[in-house]
């Protein structure tokens, strides 16, 4: 009876959605966000399912996989994902020259630990578009740098054993050419 | 870094060019063993892989459209501009035959390796390469001459050997013609085939040694709806595209072609591979040659945002060249002007094979 859902507008429902992350944090979203991340919406779906005559709207969804920082910048980067998209209902080009300008100034602001961090948090979300674009933009910042740099973007140690690694660059000389600076 | 399960590590490794994704194995072991994968391998040479063709318009500059751009709907084209007389003679496996004036060049355009080989006057040549192992491959090039002027002679140049061994299969036929220069020869099925002035193909199977010739159809069947291993041709007044079927033996019609593809002289599917190229030290490449398989590499390798010198056009800018002819260009409208060639590889994936049908489509 609380729960006069099927309105017709699904991204202006005013439904929240309660999301506790692995270090107890409680954020609260709405339902349009959090139906964005298909792990959130397979549990809401399931619970829904179960609960079909309760119906209530202030589901909390556990998840114990993300902690607070990288889900408060996924919600950021979600809602403006929608914002941009209903926007531009009916002009694909428009929409997607400003995700770009957005996706450009976002990475002003992201340091290259966040971007792993970013990942693992979108692909447990299993949040598509994120994940895609985090992984883009990774691949963007490696492109054509040296191995040192990719190292240090990474935070990795070379493990190999002497000369391994010599061996290796030596076969593939080649690829070591024209690498831009760092 | 090391929470990355293997399956998000591909998905950002496989967006890398060819080039950084082979800097990239120096990086940790477990980034040497994950790419040194051959599912990974493959994947990322599709990913790579482009339409690689030149024009009429400009005969010494070569296009490159990008059949799997990160972005797809982004399909920038650019292009390099070689020497004079430097041409690209035939293109198989992501290897590619030129002629750099001295001798002939098999090149990886990827990897930078070349092998210069001597050779003598041709009135045909091909390459054909057959892979031995995930990196060494074994590398023919074949040779015709015209004997007597009644037949063929055929020589073949094999990396096994790094020598010329002159075959004992001499094909007479009843007209001799002249080969099409304007198209590459394609390699399918262990057999090359090139195309002739009359309106035929001359097939020469490499392993057999045995050559024949495929005639042109008279009428051509309709529908077109099976397609594995062929190559197109299109043909006088009308601009029908056809292509040769070559596990049917049958010819195609798959569509009529505009202007447009008459200004383009030939073009193949590259995908691009890490084939070894078993060399022989050559005294003196000069260094016209050098900066030419430079140039070939940052277009073809590389798959970066080129620089400088280089050309970066569209998809419609260059439509747009050729667009001035109207509909049906005129060239078209006497005897055979203009011979396309396409060549799917037998190992290519359907998806590889549907980007190159889009594209067609897309020029037409």
């Amino acid at each position: 009876m609380s729960n006069q859902s099927e309105s017709p507008n699904p991204t202006s429902s005013s439904n929240k959605i309660t999301l506790k992350t692995s270090d107890n944090e409680v954020f609260e979203v709405e339902e349009a966000v959090a139906m964005k991340f298909c792990t959130v919406k397979q549990y809401f779906d399931d619970e829904n399912n179960n609960n079909v005559t309760s119906g209530t709207s202030t589901t909390l969804i556990p998840l114990p996989n993300v902690e607070s920082h990288p889900l408060a910048i996924l919600i950021t980067y979600c809602k403006k994902h929608l914002e941009i998209k209903a926007n531009n209902a009916d002009n694909k080009k428009e929409m997607e020259i400003d995700m770009e300008h957005y996706e450009r100034e976002f990475l002003k602001n992201v340091m290259p630990q966040e971007l792993t961090e970013l990942i693992l948090a979108a692909n447990y979300l299993n949040f598509k578009e994120a994940l895609d674009f985090f992984c883009r933009a990774v691949a963007s910042a490696i492109q054509n740098k040296s191995v040192e740099y990719v190292r240090k973007f990474f935070g990795l140690e070379s493990d190999f054993k002497p000369g391994e690694e010599e061996k290796l660059r030596e076969e593939f000389a080649w690829s070591f050419e024209g690498v831009d600076e760092d | 870094m090391e929470d990355l399960c293997d399956n998000l590590l591909d998905d950002i490794l496989y967006r890398l060019p060819l080039k950084s994704v082979v800097t990239c194995k120096s990086i940790s072991k477990r980034f040497n063993t994950f790419i040194s994968d051959p599912g990974f391998e493959s994947k990322l040479s599709l990913h790579n892989s482009c339409i690689f063709h030149c024009t009429k318009d400009c005969p010494n500059f070569y296009f490159k459209v990008p059949l799997y751009p990160p972005n797809s709907d982004k399909a920038t084209e650019s292009s390099v501009k070689l020497p004079r007389r430097f041409k690209v003679l035939a293109y198989c496996s992501g290897l590619l035959l030129l002629f750099p004036t001295e001798g002939v060049l098999v090149l990886n355009p990827v990897t930078k390796r070349h092998q210069i080989i001597d050779i003598c006057h041709y009135d045909a040549i091909g390459l054909a390469v057959e892979p031995i192992s995930s990196s060494l491959h074994r590398i023919k090039v074949v040779r015709i001459s015209v004997s007597n002027g009644d037949s063929y002679q055929f020589d073949i140049f094999s990396s096994d050997t790094m020598s010329w061994r002159r075959s004992s299969t001499k094909f007479t036929c009843m007209v001799m013609s002249n080969f099409n220069n304007d198209a590459l020869p394609i390699y399918s099925h262990g057999t090359l085939h090139w195309i002739r002035k009359c309106n035929d193909i001359l097939a020469f199977d490499i392993e057999k040694e045995e050559a024949r010739i495929i005639e042109l159809p008279l009428n051509l069947p309709l529908p077109f709806e099976y397609w594995t291993s062929w190559f197109g041709v299109v043909n006088g007044e009308n601009g029908e595209f056809c292509m040769y079927d070559i596990a049917t033996h049958k010819w195609r019609k798959i569509g009529i072609v505009w202007a447009i593809l008459d200004s383009i002289r030939a073009f193949v599917p590259f995908v691009p591979s890490l084939a070894e190229i078993k060399t022989t030290p050559w005294p003196d490449v000069s260094t016209r040659v050098v900066q030419s398989i430079h140039k070939l590499s940052l277009l073809l390798g590389a798959g970066v945002t080129l620089k400088k010198d280089v050309l970066q056009l569209n998809v419609s800018q260059v439509r747009g060249s050729s667009g001035s002819h109207g509909r049906c260009c005129p060239l078209l409208s006497s005897r055979l002007r203009f011979l396309l060639l396409l060549q799917i590889d037998q190992g290519a994936s359907r998806s590889l094979r549907h980007a190159c049908l889009q594209f067609c489509r897309s020029l037409w």
